[in-house]
């Protein structure tokens, strides 16, 4: 793989954050690339028990492409948000994997709510939640992004604020209502949910 | 929904949330007045909110790893088989099974021409690198076993895929169906079950040996063939998905475990041992759990610990009973019951305690019952003669794969990307397989490492550590991460015409990045010239600032005569194993290489150190042997005064045969002056420093000796012998078990692990180490058997006063050291024997009498004049 270089990031966020759809599908390589190697290496280097933050993951692969001492954080703003759509895609393409691989049958033994376990959501429910989450964007976009950002990018309030431009208390406050929103969406299939 | 509408909806179940959950219902009905569908829409979303206060507050975090981790390209997202690809130089052909070890298919080598079963490991199985490498060589270490059971293993490594490396094994394919697959056809016949049961506990009983465990025996893992033979799969590769072993009083429930820990899966939990559920370390015995769980159900048919739920499967192996074996197996004898009762106890103490034990008890029951002569009892015959055939190819088998596997634990570190501390200069190796031009790829191999070992800022592993890696598709970054360093340097060669075109690669270890490469043409012709171009391009690209003493250093020259220089590299290499034939030969080597070139001091140093060896190791009295290590001493340094390995042995021959302590010290400080990187001018100062009792600097500085050789048995092992000395008894336990579990067929590895738990006063594990050292040794069975009625009658002191009338009977025909019998003597408590032979021991100069004042053997000595009389001629202070 080759190294992309810094200025050549910058320049597609830039180039992204002006409307250029295009750069984002040739930042993607890159971004996956990075968090590809370094999930690796956390992987390897965490003991049992451990989980690897999404956020400091990021974080960074945003560092190391950037490779600026100065940070700009209207880069960094974008990159979080291309790092967390990604995300959200790696994940439901995974779960999506592993319910394939479930149906596959006697002879795949798969383990898979095990893994999902571990995040409390199953890879069943990724799925569903995925679906709410395009739903509730086409109500909402602000909201979505902020769950995106949140529940795939590993960010926190204050990141996500940071991210989105908005103040701590509205991150809170849409936060909530967007659990709720898409908790209520979840349940409306289950029949014994009120 | 309209956007109007919705808008309506966010702004009121915001204003709700901002209200006492008591005054909201109040607040809905005034604001919806009217509107009832939109006050049910606030209010479910207003329940909803009452339910999620966890809801998705966790990140997908660990998932994210997992799913970033494990596939190994975006693409392979919606690909998740590799049927039809090719992948390295295997063609995928069919998806044979997959599970939560991973994927198998059936596989095209294309190289080789034949079909393998290719094993793919889950991301999650290799993120552990130390375990990988553990598994690793375990499996090696079983395939070289060569039993007829236990599945061939062909290839171990890593395929490269677009954006990573996934593990692998390859493996013979065997044309037959898993036990599983048999037993679904229902329950086997006892002939047929005994001998498949006979079969496994074979490969058992010859994988024990060897220290490997298999921890999943399932019917899974068991493949039986068409003709009816078994191969027992996937030794050790459980140990990939355990989590860490819990302390034996552990509360950590397996549930709780089995819970967090992916990949636990149903199936297995039935024919796991209670130690094993309970979170504990496995042993052989935990095997032979498994097995009875597997004879048990091939007679009836069905598991004798059952449940609706894993947890209830579980608590049955903890505690239930097993049923006993029903009607339909009405041949199973009272015997049969009693040999599966007997696997299946839970304490291990009440089961067999080894592989043989059970196979004695089946084989009994076999002929009691009166096994029809049918094929299957043909193939018992069979499978009783490769059993009887096995074990001495094995061992020394064995031992191959140990010489080329030594693995030290893997600590995984990251390196600033041009900051380069320690190399591996792998051995030089052709391009394209082919013929190989030995005396080429061992010169300038040994010159490089020789020439880079004596810069300050660089580590450089010794040739004994690499040498192993000489195989032409030697892994480089495998070899790298064996030897925990920075980078490799990995040089190919290859002949064009009358030139010799060379590709240097340097290789960060870390993440396989290619930090330098470049190509070198030479003629052919000259050696030397070859040597010097590769130092220069190779010092340009490890980019190192050198001063002008060390630019000298790297030009330096030993030998005029390339001939001469492979030789002494080769005594070098023999010197390693320390065993008298090795010594002998490389004392000819040397004395050969010192014909062609008399200059060549680096011979005569290595001599003097030969013949030094050839006492330590017991030959010849040290006093025959001390003028000639001294007179090739003294001509080293006459020649070359800056040698450090030439100051290092006249140390060693001042402190062990002049006792002349002040002096030794000088001499190893001198050599440590000269080369702080060389784990062995490190290792022999460690030495002179535990001999002296100084315990708190011998341990830093031997340590510094491993950081500077992680592979080395000999500095692993004198680990142990300076914590036994420091009285840390438990502690040298500890290190001996960590050198034996890699070296375990080394008997040197027990050496201190004998004599801590004799100071321990625990007979039965000193006798145990005794045991397992005499037959690393490769005792006859005579002997083992000797030493085992002697135990078994008089206990560890039978033991010793049978070996002492051995060394004696010996001692008649050839020069055996006087201290290993002085301590037998002292350990009969024949104390007047002892003395007599510690004074022969200091009239000879044996080695051992340095160790007077801390071996802990002689502490009721120490008041006796006659002994402190030794002790200060030896120049020590009592």
């Amino acid at each position: 793989m080759t190294t992309p270089d810094s200025q050549e990031v910058s320049h597609l966020l830039a180039a992204w954050r002006a409307g250029d759809l295009t750069a984002l599908e040739r930042l993607t390589p890159l971004v996956y690339g990075e968090l590809h190697q370094l999930a690796h290496r956390y992987m390897r280097r965490e003991n049992d028990g451990h989980t690897l933050q999404t956020s400091a993951l990021v974080n960074e692969a945003f560092v190391r492409l950037i490779e600026q001492p100065q940070i700009n954080w209207q880069n960094r703003a974008h990159f979080f948000g291309v790092a967390a759509q990604m995300m959200r895609h790696i994940l439901l393409d995974y779960a999506r994997t592993r319910m394939r691989a479930k149906r596959g049958g006697g002879a795949l033994q798969v383990s898979l709510d095990e893994t999902a376990l571990v995040t409390g959501v199953r890879a069943a429910e990724l799925i569903a939640l995925d679906d709410a989450l395009n739903e509730l964007a086409t109500h909402d976009v602000r909201k979505s992004r902020l769950v995106e950002l949140r529940f795939f990018g590993g960010l926190s309030n204050e990141e996500v604020a940071e991210v989105l431009g908005m103040s701590l208390r509205s991150v809170e406050r849409e936060w909530r209502k967007a659990k709720a929103w898409l908790l209520h969406a979840l349940s409306k299939d289950e029949p014994h949910e009120a | 929904m309209k956007p109007e509408h919705w808008q309506q909806l966010d702004q009121l179940l915001e204003a709700a949330l901002e209200r006492p959950s008591a005054a909201r219902a109040a607040f809905l009905a005034e604001a919806c007045a009217g509107n009832e569908t939109l006050r049910q829409e606030v209010e479910s979303l207003l329940r909803a909110d009452a339910r999620a206060a966890s809801f998705i507050e966790t990140p997908a975090a660990a998932l994210a790893a997992e799913a970033l981790a494990q596939q190994p390209a975006w693409d392979a997202l919606t690909a998740p088989s590799w049927v039809g690809q090719r992948l390295g130089h295997y063609e995928m052909l069919a998806l044979l099974g997959a599970g939560g070890m991973g994927e198998v298919y059936l596989a095209q080598d294309v190289q080789l021409g034949r079909k393998v079963a290719l094993k793919l490991l889950p991301a999650r199985f290799t993120v552990e690198v130390e375990r990988v490498r553990r598994f690793e060589r375990e499996a090696r270490t079983v395939s070289a076993l060569n039993h007829p059971n236990i599945l061939t293993i062909y290839e171990i490594g890593t395929l490269a895929t677009e954006a990573g490396e996934t593990h692998f094994i390859a493996t013979e394919f065997i044309d037959g169906q898993t036990l599983r697959e048999r037993l679904h056809g229902g329950r086997l016949e006892l002939n047929e079950a005994l001998d498949l049961t006979l079969q496994i506990v074979g490969a058992l009983s010859v994988a024990h040996a060897a220290n490997i465990i298999h921890r999943d025996i399932k019917p899974e893992n068991v493949m039986v063939r068409r003709d009816g033979l078994v191969k027992v799969l996937d030794f050790g590769l459980a140990k990939l998905n355990e989590a860490p072993v819990l302390p034996a009083n552990s509360s950590v429930s397996t549930l709780e475990k089995l819970s967090t820990e992916p990949g636990a899966v149903m199936g297995t939990v039935a024919y796991m041992s209670p130690e094993q559920a309970r979170g504990q370390k496995a042993d052989a015995r935990s095997d032979l759990f498994s097995l009875g769980v597997l004879l048990f159900e091939m007679l009836a048919g069905q598991r004798p610990f059952a449940g609706a739920t894993t947890s209830d499967v579980i608590a049955a192996v903890l505690t239930a009973e097993p049923p006993p074996l029903r009607q339909p197996c009405a041949a199973a004898s009272a015997e049969l019951e009693q040999i599966i009762g007997k696997c299946l106890s839970k304490e291990r103490e009440a089961r067999y305690q080894s592989a043989e034990e059970l196979i004695v008890a089946l084989k009994a029951l076999q002929s009691g019952s009166q096994v029809e002569g049918t094929a299957t009892s043909r193939q018992l015959e069979t499978a009783k003669a490769r059993f009887a055939s096995w074990r001495w190819p094995a061992i020394a088998g064995l031992a191959a794969v140990l010489m080329a596997g030594l693995v030290w634990f893997l600590v995984w570190r990251r390196v600033p990307p041009d900051q380069i501390k320690s190399l591996a200069v792998l051995p030089l190796r052709p391009l394209q397989a082919g013929t190989r031009d030995e005396a080429l790829e061992l010169g300038t191999t040994s010159t490089l490492i020789t020439r880079l070992g004596s810069l300050r800022q660089l580590i450089v592993r010794p040739e004994s550590a690499v040498e192993k890696y000489a195989r032409a598709d030697q892994d480089p970054l495998a070899a790298g991460r064996e030897q925990k360093v920075d980078a490799v340097l990995d040089n190919r060669y290859q002949r064009v015409g009358d030139k010799l075109r060379f590709r240097l690669r340097l290789l960060r270890v870390a993440d396989g990045a290619t930090l330098w490469a470049d190509t070198l043409d030479q003629q052919t012709t000259d050696s030397f010239a070859i040597e010097d171009a590769l130092s220069a391009k190779v010092t340009g690209g490890l980019k190192l600032t050198l001063s002008e003493a060390e630019k000298e250093l790297l030009a330096k020259r030993y030998t005029k005569s390339a001939e001469a220089w492979q030789l002494y590299v080769r005594g070098r290499l023999l010197l390693h194993t320390r065993r008298i034939p090795d010594i002998e030969k490389a004392i000819t080597y040397f004395e050969q290489a010192i014909a062609l070139d008399p200059g060549f001091a680096l011979a005569y140093a290595k001599l003097g150190h030969a013949y030094a060896s050839l006492s330590w190791v017991g030959q010849a009295p040290p006093k025959e042997l001390a003028p000639k290590t001294k007179a090739a001493l003294d001509q080293a340094l006459k020649l070359d005064d800056q040698l450090a390995e030439a100051h290092a042995h006249l140390a060693e021959y001042k402190h062990y045969y002049e006792w002349d302590f002040a002096g030794a010290e000088l001499e190893h400080k001198c050599a440590l002056e000269l080369n702080p990187s060389s784990a062995d001018v490190r290792q022999a100062y460690a030495f002179y420093l535990t001999y002296m009792g100084r315990f708190e600097q011998a341990i830093p500085e031997i340590k510094k000796a491993e950081e500077l050789d992680p592979t080395s048995i000999w500095i692993s092992r004198n680990v142990a012998q300076t914590l036994y000395f420091a009285r840390r008894y438990d502690d040298a336990i500890e290190q001996s078990r960590r050198v034996i579990d890699l070296h375990p067929n080394s008997g040197p590895a027990y050496n201190w692990l004998i004599k801590a738990w004799e100071m321990k006063g625990d007979e039965q594990s000193a006798f145990a180490a005794y045991l397992k050292r005499a037959e690393a040794n490769r005792a006859s069975p005579d002997e083992l058997a000797g030493m085992k009625v002697a135990f078994a009658s008089g206990g560890l002191k039978g033991y010793r006063r049978w070996e002492l009338d051995r060394r004696l009977a010996r001692e008649k025909s050839r020069y055996v050291g006087h201290g290993d019998i002085a301590i037998f003597y002292a350990q009969l408590g024949e104390k007047e024997q002892a003395l007599a032979r510690l004074q022969r021991a200091v009239e000879d100069r044996t080695l051992y009498v340095v160790t007077l004042t801390i071996e802990p053997q002689w502490d009721s000595y120490r008041t006796d004049p006659r002994f402190v009389a030794l002790v200060r001629r030896v120049g020590l202070v009592p």
